[in-house]
């Protein structure tokens, strides 16, 4: 069973994204794009720009800072915006998403053709908040795809029983398997207070009482950025030392970081060099701890296919966690930027011989098909 | 300027695409994808199919399927079954790639401009093609195709629907079929005789020729018929070649690698030089679409018959293409170009620069 463990559906860019006000999902959108490491460049001849255009990143990355610039999803998976009428592009999803949404149908002959069995769709508020939405692409191919739930991370604290509510129906109604919490987005919305501090357990209480998974995607920083890469790195560690907190106090709930470590933050020439604080800090002892590892969406910019450069690292995370706690994952379909899917699977299948088979299987499939239990179709 | 020698845009595959009817089109889509070397699945489970769901092996007679459309792809029900097979990659959500897809595309890998080229089962691609380049003018420019199985009984229509096509402008060329002449019925080399006329009208355009040699013979992919086929087009095309020298030719896909594949080598015969002892005759280099299926990217088994090719016929005389795009069943466009712009350590910068578009851009009227 080849699982991939993180997958992405979603709905028309150019909606409203499951908001309310479709403007406020652009703003996210327009954040998410003007943040993302991707290139960007100037439509006209193609010479290399940034993202000053659509942020003042000397007032950091928030709300306040984005600036008006006709920012919109432009097609075929590009971000467009202008500036005293010279256009500017950022290619962050690949080209071939050509409508600007992926639909369960588009992901599903991506699996078939690269031979993957199962996917589990992820979530992130730029790509819309609907949990229907997913429910809807998971009822579509129940044997295919498992999804997970999302609560605004916004409105936890401030409407604490309503987002209880969310989330039960979400896992209990709409048969979704975990949740996913992006950490950095309570700080978006002025929210200073750390996610594991007492306006939250309400929810992290209820929580812990579905008897799901929780998938934590840590945001490193939010508003100006740290002054220095050490205190960047700094902020990380503290928020790896806060899942391990989170694990201490719900200790029977499985947890998994997606997108593995902050791999860009550990870019040392042609390798990588994560120090031993990250893996003192997280909670990698823990039984319930699990890590995804999807390194041609982190570094497909900087490594090409089969990346072995990253080699050493997944020796490492196999020494350190145990490959019965790992999970491969891609993004698909922004992974295609850089990578096919196939390749996307094979730069470990076929090039990772330091995994025995039994490993090879649990991380390609065999711990999510634990984590996430049965599909849809067999409940 | 990098220049993609080799590209595609078409209309949904099932739709007719300037075929008088859907029918007429999908039998050219079965004969395709019919005798492709991509694998077939069963789609209910997966399971390995093959080219017998699609055409009848022992007569090479095509079965009566129907078509139909299944998660955005092309797949045919035959005898209570349904069958797929990724022809095209599955990004093509809805079974086309429009120019403004290739451009996105092109964008996004960093290449410059585009040939686009023709093939039957794409559909009678001139008003399309037309109508894309008229969009993009500085990126895309195109070749002519016509009915080729038609010309010889009616060459001065031919002559006029190319003639037509280059007073639209936008052309680069004209691309010829031997394969789809004899699948018209005809049987003499098309060199001479009733194709004579046409040629005439042809060289006297002063415009390029593609010629797609590789696939000629229906029926025998990979066998020694087909690489005894192959040589006797090339010897067709030579003498074609000397009655109009002052033509440039393009030989498009380049050569037929996969049926002359040794273990993991290609292992090419002295005879299939000769055709390039002709200083008008130019290759395309398409390594990637025949072998993709068999090898990994950067491709590295490939290196010793590209490194063969720049001796024995020069960078200056060899055109990256990609077919894209079908080539995104096996790699990122960005991928097919670094083979050639990063990877190919043996090649000089000058090859190099040659190969990605400096080779063709005279072709296409540009400075290099």
């Amino acid at each position: 069973m080849i699982y991939d463990g993180h997958a992405y559906c979603f709905p028309d860019q150019r909606g409203d994204g499951g908001f309310a006000d479709p403007n406020e999902f652009r703003r996210h959108l327009q954040l998410g794009m003007a943040g993302h490491f991707q290139s960007a460049w100037r439509v006209e001849d193609r010479s290399p720009a940034d993202s000053g255009g659509i942020v003042d990143l000397s007032r950091g990355l928030t709300f306040d800072s984005l600036r008006d610039a006709d920012f919109r999803p432009a097609g075929h998976g590009r971000f467009e915006w202008t500036v005293e009428g010279v256009d500017y592009a950022k290619q962050v999803m690949p080209p071939s998403v050509i409508d600007m949404t992926y639909t369960a149908e588009n992901l599903v002959a991506e699996m078939d053709y690269a031979g993957v069995d199962m996917a589990l769709l992820h979530r992130t508020p730029y790509l819309g908040i609907s949990n229907e939405f997913i429910a809807d692409s998971v009822r579509r191919f129940p044997s295919r795809l498992q999804g997970l739930a999302h609560v605004e991370e916004w409105l936890v604290q401030p409407e604490p029983a309503a987002s209880i509510e969310k989330v039960g129906r979400a896992i209990g109604d709409l048969g979704l398997v975990g949740l996913q919490f992006l950490t950095n987005y309570p700080a978006l919305y002025g929210q200073m207070e750390p996610w594991d501090s007492p306006g939250f357990q309400p929810f992290w209480d209820a929580v812990a009482g579905l008897d799901v998974p929780v998938f934590f995607t840590l945001g490193g920083w939010v508003g100006k950025a740290p002054a220095s890469d050490a205190a960047r790195l700094e902020a990380y560690i503290e928020e790896l030392r806060m899942v391990r907190r989170w694990m201490e106090r719900y200790p029977d709930v499985a947890v998994v970081l997606t997108h593995g470590f902050s791999w860009r933050m550990f870019l040392d020439g042609d390798k990588l060099n994560p120090p031993d604080e990250v893996f003192a800090a997280a909670p990698v002892d823990n039984p319930n701890f699990y890590l995804q590892v999807m390194f041609p969406i982190s570094l497909g910019k900087e490594w090409d296919y089969p990346m072995p450069q990253v080699r050493p690292t997944l020796e490492e995370l196999v020494r350190r966690i145990g490959a019965d706690r790992l999970i491969w994952g891609t993004d698909i379909p922004m992974v295609m930027r850089h990578f096919t899917y196939r390749q996307s699977l094979d730069f470990i299948r076929l090039y990772c011989d330091f995994l025995t088979t039994d490993e090879m299987d649990l991380f390609l499939g065999g711990n999510m098909v634990r984590l996430a239990g049965p599909p849809l179709e067999n409940r | 300027m990098i220049i993609d020698g080799h590209a595609y845009c078409f209309p949904p595959m099932d739709s007719p695409a300037g075929y008088d009817s859907i029918e007429e089109k999908m039998a050219h889509v079965q004969r395709e994808i019919g005798g492709h070397h991509q694998p077939a699945w069963r789609v209910r489970d997966r399971t390995p199919a093959d080219n017998s769901a699609l055409i009848d092996p022992p007569t090479g007679e095509p079965h009566s399927v129907t078509w139909k459309r299944d998660l955005g792809r092309l797949v045919w029900e035959y005898d209570g079954e349904t069958y797929t097979k990724q022809y095209v990659p599955p990004m093509l959500y809805n079974l086309e790639s429009t120019p403004e897809m290739l451009i996105r595309e092109m964008d996004y890998a960093g290449v410059d401009k585009a040939v686009l080229h023709h093939s039957a089962h794409l559909g009678l691609l001139n008003p399309y093609l037309r109508d894309a380049v008229s969009h993009f003018p500085d990126r895309l420019t195109r070749l002519i195709g016509v009915k080729d199985g038609h010309t010889p009984g009616d060459p001065d229509a031919a002559i006029a629907e190319v003639e037509a096509e280059v007073q639209a402008e936008g052309t680069c060329g004209f691309q010829f079929f031997p394969k789809f002449y004899y699948l018209g019925g005809h049987t003499e080399p098309w060199d001479g005789g009733a194709m004579r006329p046409f040629w005439d009208a042809i060289a006297s355009m002063k415009t390029p020729v593609y010629f797609t040699l590789v696939g000629a013979r229906v029926g025998t992919q990979y066998s020694d018929a087909e690489r005894e086929g192959y040589l006797e087009e090339q010897r067709n095309l030579m003498r074609w070649m000397e009655r109009y020298p002052d033509v440039p030719v393009v030989l498009t896909h380049g050569l037929p690698w996969q049926s002359y594949l040794e273990d993991d080598r290609i292992v090419l015969p002295e005879e299939i030089w000769e055709v390039f002892s002709a200083p008008q005759c130019h290759m395309q280099l398409l390594l990637t679409i025949q072998m993709g299926g068999m090898w990994e990217y950067p491709w590295r088994e490939a290196d010793p018959t590209i490194q063969e090719c720049v001796e024995r016929i020069g960078a200056d005389r060899l055109i990256w293409g990609t077919d894209m795009p079908m080539v995104a069943r096996f790699c990122t466009y960005r991928q097919a170009l670094d083979q050639y712009g990063v990877h190919c350590e043996f090649l000089s910068d000058g090859e190099r620069r040659s190969i990605i578009g400096g080779t063709v851009a005279p072709l296409l009227g540009i400075s290099p």
